[in-house]
């Protein structure tokens, strides 16, 4: 009895002590020759981890610090045609700050399209915002997607979306050209293409339709139709572009957009390129106004750390910064040097 | 042909209003040589009587009662050790009435001591001038005995006509419990015993944040003791509970992630259970036992509370049993020790300890050892007349 009274007891272990862990995401520099410390446990400091979107391509940020000091270190993704995760290579060596740039990086007009004089008026409209009319300005690098609310000459109107990039590489690209005979014979295909092609789905009406390189209808009607190819390169790139086709042959079609994205001509790519935020006292010092071509920062390394409160992946991401930052107060720039490690959050 | 009260008061009025013999001192002192113990005539019979009028006053259904002051009685009158015993039973508190009211008959101031001589005694003093006692261990009167010691008592089944008693020897396991006013009944060198403790003991940890640095324990003994003259020797085995208010484990750890997270873990050790054995020399003056004693403790499991908390927040909270591994793997203390008898077979005793080695082995534990911590117990013991 003795045995089965000891035996049914609940039995515990004493586990060793756990060891005192040493700092893992710190920050230690300068802002302006004064120095500063940051880490995450201490004086309430935390490190949160997080994906943004800024204009429809992610940042892949981390935010160290308390709510008196703070740095934000943020990526942003690459190759962001790609429908894979970028290879982290990219975010290893030395990198690139992002920067405004000083001009646009789309001009959205409606004198670039070629039935302009068909078009009586259009209303931009970027993300789901209006945008303007008729002629709009992008000047943050980004994925948007653009809609036209076109009003044509009879006053018929009719919307037309499409997805454009600006400011980040394009690994493939094309455009669609189309023909309509006087019999209601409509050919679709792709023009331009930079990358060879994989596979091509087409959609009339955003209904699939079928295969293939090149749409052909025997006869359509005499309204209107939005044809959408949607095309995948052999280089992974996965891009759809749609037009507007008239079936009445009075010229009231829309091209896609990808004339806008042919007249960039700046160059600024911000694939992998690394924006900070230093805050300090309620005051946010940034380096993406300020002129960061040649400063530098390095990235030793880029491990993976583990999985964070949204279960997400965390890399661990030690660099040496040396950079300026614009203080706002008086748009002056200041120097920003650290070393720091920390972490950020990196998702598909 | 049976003798009536009649008779026999008739006998003992002819024996002494008629006797043809004179009774003479020498006799007694023709005895008196022949008694093995010379005791010395001092304030303990005084003591003594006294110890007997109260032990007259002893409930009955004690049995075996010794009465001490019948001996102190004899011893004065006749200069040697005579031991009365009272028949055990029912009738011992009648007997001893009757001895003290009708048998007593004659007082006698020796020393200045009055003693009782019975009409016994005289038909003994009849009986031994007559020259018909010889060296007997037997004497008897009625269901009450008055034992001679060795070589005085008189055969007098011959002459008194009085019913046979055997007279139980004197010997020295007899003396060995006559000082704790047992029984005559033959007793063993050695018994079994059952040892019930409770106490109160330092903590081996002296935690000054709070709590108590005292714990309580039990314990169930069992063993065996002898005795050698007035000496016992007593050693056992049993189990020992401390209830433990202050040993714990509480450690802190800071654990750096996106934050820092302040791991607290805390091990309570409520109690700890250990095999005992005990040993103890002790010396007895009556019912009285002082000796020394000495304890082994060999802790074999600790009851423990265990909690840990996350930035002050209880994550999980659990009791259950462990090892005794961070404690000393054996415990060793040593004091002093009192009983008293309660009864032949009922003792209770106190005691006082010192811890002679330092009970935590382990460094994790919260506080400062306590090098030499005491404790005290009281004991409720049971001896086994197996």
């Amino acid at each position: 009895m003795l045995i089965v009274g000891f035996s049914s007891c609940k039995k515990e272990t004493i586990e060793d002590p756990i060891p005192e862990q040493t700092p893992v995401f710190t920050a230690n520099g300068s802002l302006n020759g004064n120095s500063f410390e940051i880490i995450a446990g201490e004086e309430n400091a935390t490190m949160q981890t997080m994906t943004r979107l800024e204009n429809g391509v992610k940042l892949y940020t981390g935010i160290l610090g308390n709510n008196n000091e703070s740095i934000e270190f943020g990526i942003h993704e690459g190759n962001i045609d790609l429908a894979s995760i970028s290879n982290l290579n990219h975010f290893s060596g030395s990198l690139q700050f992002a920067r405004i740039p000083s001009e646009p990086l789309l001009m959205l007009s409606k004198e670039l399209l070629p039935n302009a004089m068909m078009i009586n008026q259009i209303k931009w409209y970027v993300n789901g915002v209006f945008a303007g009319i008729d002629d709009v300005e992008i000047i943050y690098p980004g994925k948007y997607n653009i809609c036209a609310e076109v009003v044509f000459f009879d006053g018929m109107q009719s919307t037309l979306c499409n997805e454009m990039i600006a400011g980040y590489h394009l690994n493939a690209s094309y455009k669609l050209t189309h023909y309509l005979n006087q019999t209601g014979n409509l050919k679709v295909w792709l023009d331009e293409a930079t990358e060879p092609i994989s596979s091509v789905e087409w959609l009339v009406d955003d209904v699939l339709y079928c295969p293939g390189e090149m749409l052909n209808i025997g006869e359509i009607g005499l309204k209107s139709y939005k044809i959408t190819s949607r095309v995948t390169f052999t280089n992974g790139v996965v891009r759809t572009r749609s037009i507007l086709v008239d079936g009445s042959l009075s010229g009231k079609f829309i091209e896609d957009f990808s004339i806008f994205e042919n007249e960039i001509i700046n160059e600024v790519f911000w694939d992998y390129t690394v924006s900070i935020k230093f805050k300090k006292d309620g005051i946010t010092y940034s380096t993406a106004e300020a002129d960061n071509s040649n400063a530098t920062i390095i990235v030793n390394d880029m491990n993976y750390f583990g999985l964070n409160s949204s279960g997400n992946q965390v890399f661990k991401c030690n660099a040496s910064v040396n950079c300026f930052v614009t203080d706002p107060s008086n748009g002056s720039q200041i120097p920003l040097n650290f070393n720091t490690q920390l972490g950020v959050e990196i998702k598909d | 042909m049976s003798w009536t009260d009649e008779d026999i008061d008739r006998l003992f009025s002819d024996a002494t209003d008629h006797s043809s013999v004179e009774f003479k001192e020498e006799f007694w002192n023709d005895i008196e040589k022949e008694l093995p113990i010379q005791r010395k005539n001092n304030g303990l019979y005084f003591l003594g009587g006294l110890v007997a009028v109260l032990l007259m006053m002893v409930p009955a259904q004690i049995k075996n009662v010794h009465v001490e002051s019948f001996n102190a009685q004899e011893e004065s009158n006749h200069k040697g050790t005579i031991i009365t015993e009272i028949e055990k039973g029912e009738n011992a508190k009648t007997n001893r009435s009757q001895i003290a009211s009708s048998e007593f008959d004659e007082v006698t101031e020796n020393h200045g001591v009055k003693l009782a001589i019975t009409n016994q005694r005289k038909v003994e003093s009849n009986l031994i001038e007559n020259g018909t006692m010889n060296a007997s261990n037997t004497f008897e009167i009625s269901n009450s005995s008055i034992s001679f010691d060795q070589g005085i008592a008189a055969n007098t089944e011959r002459n008194s006509n009085l019913e046979k008693l055997d007279l139980k020897e004197f010997s020295h396991d007899q003396a060995e419990f006559e000082h704790r006013n047992y029984s005559l009944e033959p007793l063993k060198k050695g018994h079994f015993f059952v040892e019930l403790n409770a106490g109160i003991a330092e903590s081996p940890m002296m935690y000054t944040e709070g709590g108590n640095n005292f714990m309580k324990t039990t314990s169930i003994q069992a063993g065996y003791s002898f005795g050698m003259g007035k000496f016992g020797v007593s050693v056992g085995a049993g189990m020992t509970n401390y209830f433990m208010d202050n040993v714990l484990i509480k450690e802190r750890t800071k654990v750096y992630g996106y934050s820092s997270n302040m791991v607290e873990r805390q091990y309570d050790f409520n109690r700890v259970m250990a095999l005992s054995i005990p040993a103890k020399l002790d010396y007895s003056f009556g019912r009285h036992h002082a000796g020394i004693n000495a304890q082994f403790n060999v802790p074999l499991s600790c009851k423990i509370e265990k909690s840990q908390l996350v930035d002050g927040v209880v994550e999980s909270s659990s009791e259950g049993y462990v090892g005794a591994f961070l404690f000393s793997p054996i415990w060793m203390q040593a004091g002093i020790s009192y009983s008293y008898n309660l009864s032949p077979n009922w003792e209770i005793g106190t005691s006082f300890n010192v811890q002679l080695n330092e009970q935590v082995q382990s460094l994790r534990m919260k506080g400062e050892r306590n090098s030499f911590p005491v404790s005290g117990t009281v004991s409720l013991k049971h001896i086994l007349n197996w």
